[in-house]
């Protein structure tokens, strides 16, 4: 597969078919999301299962027996840690929980998953998705039946080759475990309506129009069914067992660009490069990459300076980045997302489910210190999608500090001085948070809400999420799209019929919001779509489900040697490993 | 040391054993180490009390924030610095101490009565009284106190009244089994059986007769354990459990720092020289009761 061919693949997809770009149709005129991408933050633990495991490097290392399935693989031998071999040292604030594709949800796991494994489809800098392990796909005249044509010659990291077969049965092992992400499909595909048409061909028959339903291929990662045969144990799934989730929990089965070479839970995983990947690497591609658990910001300053590290995660201080931009041979790079902060509002439990309460809240914190002083480089909110989409409302009225305002709405809707206490909770040790609680505790103290810090883990933080009465008035939340559409920041925070989560902290309830989106997603045309959406934003702002408080502009620190970085507007995607160059 | 004001205690401490006391005040002030460790309590329990008025800035104890004046370095407006929201370091310290002196006296208040009472009970009475309550001060004696502190403050809220109760609650086992120990040995003692014969009630001969016997020891023990209690929640609230933000707890502070280390030295280093004084004062002033009532024992 040459890269010219693969080229030409792009084009031609991204004119035709499955093209998101509309979503994001303002994109050209708009440069700052060109630089987009999207992330949910500190986003959590989620599904994990209890840790310690840890992976035994015997699956992989001797699969030299795959066939040469394209003509511009590197030479053996350059992947066995060997010297002259390179390796990428990054580090990241949270363990690995799991790298099952079936269950990977927070950046961590999806990281880990996009470059272990391949989707259909990928999205590229602007959202727009390309070919990927399918070269080409179709879509019927009533959008609903998506054919895909599987590329040619790519083989799994076992030697086996990429079928159709393959993805039905990814698709089938998806919905059947059902965790994960696994209702963005569940909800408008049944496994009988994927459909193998041939060895490369593949056809998905959803049960009704559902315009986001490409992007959300994007964490349909496909898997080695024959692998993971091999290794299923006795479980609920009939003659698949277990479906191999325990051989799946620490060990991959795909056919991405890297292997997993060694996990160890709770301090770091490696992988080393497949050489028989479909796609050429780039020259100084790096052999293998190291993710280290690192969450302590002292300990991330130290290794930078000594060379030990390359790419520091996204979470740390200001001042970390502040202190190794100093340094001669490290940058730091800005760079603004998608993702946004929010203040997520409990809409159902008293005193904050009164209207007026959450205006008055909103109305009553101080964005301009919150974003020049506590997240320097941020970009200001409007309303509750991030503005360099394509469907932004420019014309919500997004609040502004001025706490006589907000004393006047509590004043009018008869609350006095002390009447309100609302819980702030948000991520233990998580400077940029602790921050942000404490200067909203002094806002709202000067409009007379008494507020209550209650830091908890994020494991907490997403077990309290899932029970209305259990949630805490105020939950500060980073949320991005983890598929490259506005869709997904509309259904996963604000429709009634998501499951409640750490996403959805509002519970919110609101028939016009269900409708408008419900509407959204089952219609084609771009144009009333947009439409759609900008009511719908338009609708959100005035209820205060949250208050929307920055667009992350989110920093690393990369040693100055590792060039390539790219950015995509879909959790961890910007993390895909054959990016990265060493110069 | 006077000698007509607390009849009270008059009553409770003869004239002879205040004649001891003043004897052994004169030893305890011969010895510097002894009398720097007083010095530092007293004064520390003065600034506590009166932080409010000796704060430069006592709003920076509550509800208060100023990120264009963030980790400053120790100037003449700030002797020890600004934290990261912008805070008086010092201000911070002095609330800090109110909130460890009062974990001291929460949980030695609760601990130390019921401690020694059931050590009177358990000693004095022996059989079954003494299996009982001293098997539980065993059980209760193998849960180390840190990490019993952390389980019922995550079962519970993690909150400073929860650290309190929860380091309350095993601290009495140390008094118990000291008192329990002497009180064993004394209630054979011939004073003892001198005031069962002049038909004494049991309450008068466990709190007038035996009790005072074992005073010096547990006042020596009130003291070191003061360092400790402290030291216990400087850990709780540095891992995050017991003081609450924006209380200014000490242990908080130190471990809030440390994201900012090396280049932001002082809010780790002066919260945690803080938080040495204190127990240090504790230390030395406990080291200096034991030595002199291990001499008067000797006498």
């Amino acid at each position: 597969m040459s890269r010219e061919e693969y080229t030409q693949n792009d084009t031609r997809s991204g004119s035709k078919l499955g093209n998101v770009s509309d979503q994001f149709e303002d994109s050209n005129s708009r440069r700052t999301f060109l630089k987009a991408l999207g992330v949910t933050g500190i986003a959590g633990l989620a599904g994990c299962t209890g840790g310690g495991e840890s992976y035994d490097g015997e699956e992989n290392g001797d699969e030299t027996t795959a066939s040469s399935g394209g003509g511009e693989t590197e030479t053996e031998g350059s992947d066995d840690g060997t010297a002259g071999s390179s390796t990428l040292r990054m580090s990241a604030t949270q363990r690995f929980g799991t790298v099952d594709p079936a269950k990977g949800t927070d950046y961590t796991q999806v990281l880990a998953l996009v470059n272990l494994y391949d989707p259909l489809v990928f999205p590229d800098t602007e959202g727009n998705l390309k070919p990927h392990l399918a070269e080409d796909w179709t879509v019927s005249d009533d959008n609903k039946t998506y054919t895909f044509t599987l590329r040619e010659g790519v083989t799994f990291h076992s030697g086996n080759p990429v079928r159709a077969e393959d993805v039905k049965f990814s698709a089938e092992r998806f919905l059947d475990i059902n965790q994960g992400y696994s209702s963005l499909l569940g909800n408008v595909l049944s496994k009988e309506n994927v459909t193998v048409e041939d060895d490369r061909t593949v056809s998905f028959t959803l049960d009704r129009v559902h315009s986001p339903f490409l992007a959300t291929l994007v964490l349909l990662f496909v898997v080695d069914k024959k692998a993971v045969m091999d290794n299923a144990a006795d479980g609920d799934f009939g003659d698949r067992g277990d479906y191999a989730q325990d051989y799946l929990n620490n060990n991959d089965a795909g056919s991405g660009p890297y292997e997993l070479a060694g996990f160890e839970r709770q301090a770091q995983i490696s992988f080393s490069r497949y050489t028989d990947y479909w796609q050429p690497f780039k020259d100084g591609a790096y052999d293998n990459v190291v993710v280290k658990i690192i969450t302590k910001d002292p300990t991330v300053r130290s290794l930078m300076k000594t060379g030990e590290l390359d790419v520091s995660s996204q979470y740390q201080s200001e001042e970390t980045y502040q202190a190794l931009a100093k340094e001669d041979d490290i940058r730091v790079d800005s760079i603004p997302t998608v993702t946004m902060f929010y203040f997520k509002i409990n809409t159902q439990k008293s005193p904050t489910d009164d209207p007026a309460v959450r205006e008055a809240m909103a109305y009553g914190f101080d964005y301009e210190t919150a974003r020049n002083q506590i997240a320097p480089g941020s970009l200001p909110a409007q309303g509750p999608l991030a503005p360099s989409f394509g469907v932004h409302n420019d014309d919500i009225v997004q609040p502004t500090y001025d706490p006589e305002k907000a004393k006047q709405i509590l004043a009018d809707a008869g609350y006095e001085e002390g009447d309100i206490t609302v819980q702030n909770t948000y991520v233990k040790d998580f400077g940029l948070e602790e921050k942000m609680g404490l200067l909203f505790q002094q806002n709202m103290d000067e409009i007379g809400i008494n507020v209550e810090l209650n830091p908890q883990t994020w494991g907490t933080m997403t077990e309290l999420a899932t029970s209305v009465e259990k949630t805490p008035h105020v939950n500060q939340v980073f949320y991005g799209p983890v598929y490259p559409s506005p869709d997904t920041v509309f259904y996963n925070q604000y429709h009634s019929g998501t499951a409640s989560t750490w996403m959805s902290m509002e519970h919110l309830e609101d028939s016009k919001v269900d409708s408008l989106i419900d509407e959204a997603r089952s219609t084609v045309d771009p144009d009333t779509r947009g439409q759609l959406y900008a009511d719908l934003q338009d609708h959100l702002a005035n209820l205060y489900p949250d208050l929307f408080i920055f667009v992350q502009s989110k920093k690393h620190a990369f040693a100055e040697d590792v060039q390539g970085y790219t950015f995509r507007p879909s959790m961890s995607f910007d993390y895909w490993f054959p990016d990265f160059y060493q110069e | 040391m006077s000698t007509e004001s607390a009849t009270g205690f008059d009553r409770f401490v003869s004239e002879e054993r205040r004649e001891l006391w003043q004897r052994s005040w004169k030893r305890f002030s011969s010895r510097p180490m002894s009398v720097i460790g007083l010095g530092i309590i007293i004064a520390v329990i003065l600034l506590a009390v009166f932080a409010p008025l000796v704060a430069p800035y006592p709003e920076h104890a509550g509800k208060f924030t100023d990120f264009s004046n963030t980790l400053q370095p120790p100037s003449l407006e700030h002797p020890l610095g600004t934290d990261h929201v912008g805070r008086d370091v010092l201000s911070r310290i002095l609330f800090g101490y109110r909130l460890s002196l009062m974990l001291v006296g929460v949980v030695l208040g609760f601990g130390v009565p019921v401690g020694v009472l059931l050590g009177l009970v358990a000693g004095y009475y022996g059989g079954w009284a003494e299996t009982i309550i001293m098997r539980a001060t065993d059980t209760a004696l193998a849960l180390p106190p840190l990490v019993m502190a952390l389980a019922i403050t995550s079962a519970l809220e993690p909150t400073l009244t929860n650290a309190m109760i929860a380091i309350a609650a095993l601290w009495w086992t140390w008094h118990a089994r000291l008192v329990q120990s002497i009180v064993a040995s004394e209630r054979s003692e011939e004073y003892v059986q001198a005031a069962k014969l002049a038909g004494a009630s049991t309450p008068h001969i466990l709190f007038r007769e035996i009790l005072p016997n074992t005073l010096s020891p547990i006042l020596v023990k009130v003291t070191l354990d003061a360092g400790f209690v402290i030291l216990i929640g400087a850990g709780l609230s540095f891992i995050g459990v017991g003081v609450q933000p924006p209380q200014p707890g000490l242990g908080t502070m130190v471990s809030q720092g440390t994201s900012y280390l090396p280049d932001s030295w002082w809010v780790s280093v002066f919260s945690g020289l803080a938080i040495f004084t204190l127990v240090m004062g504790f230390n030395m002033l406990g080291d200096g009761l034991r030595d002199l009532f291990d001499v008067e024992v000797n006498r």
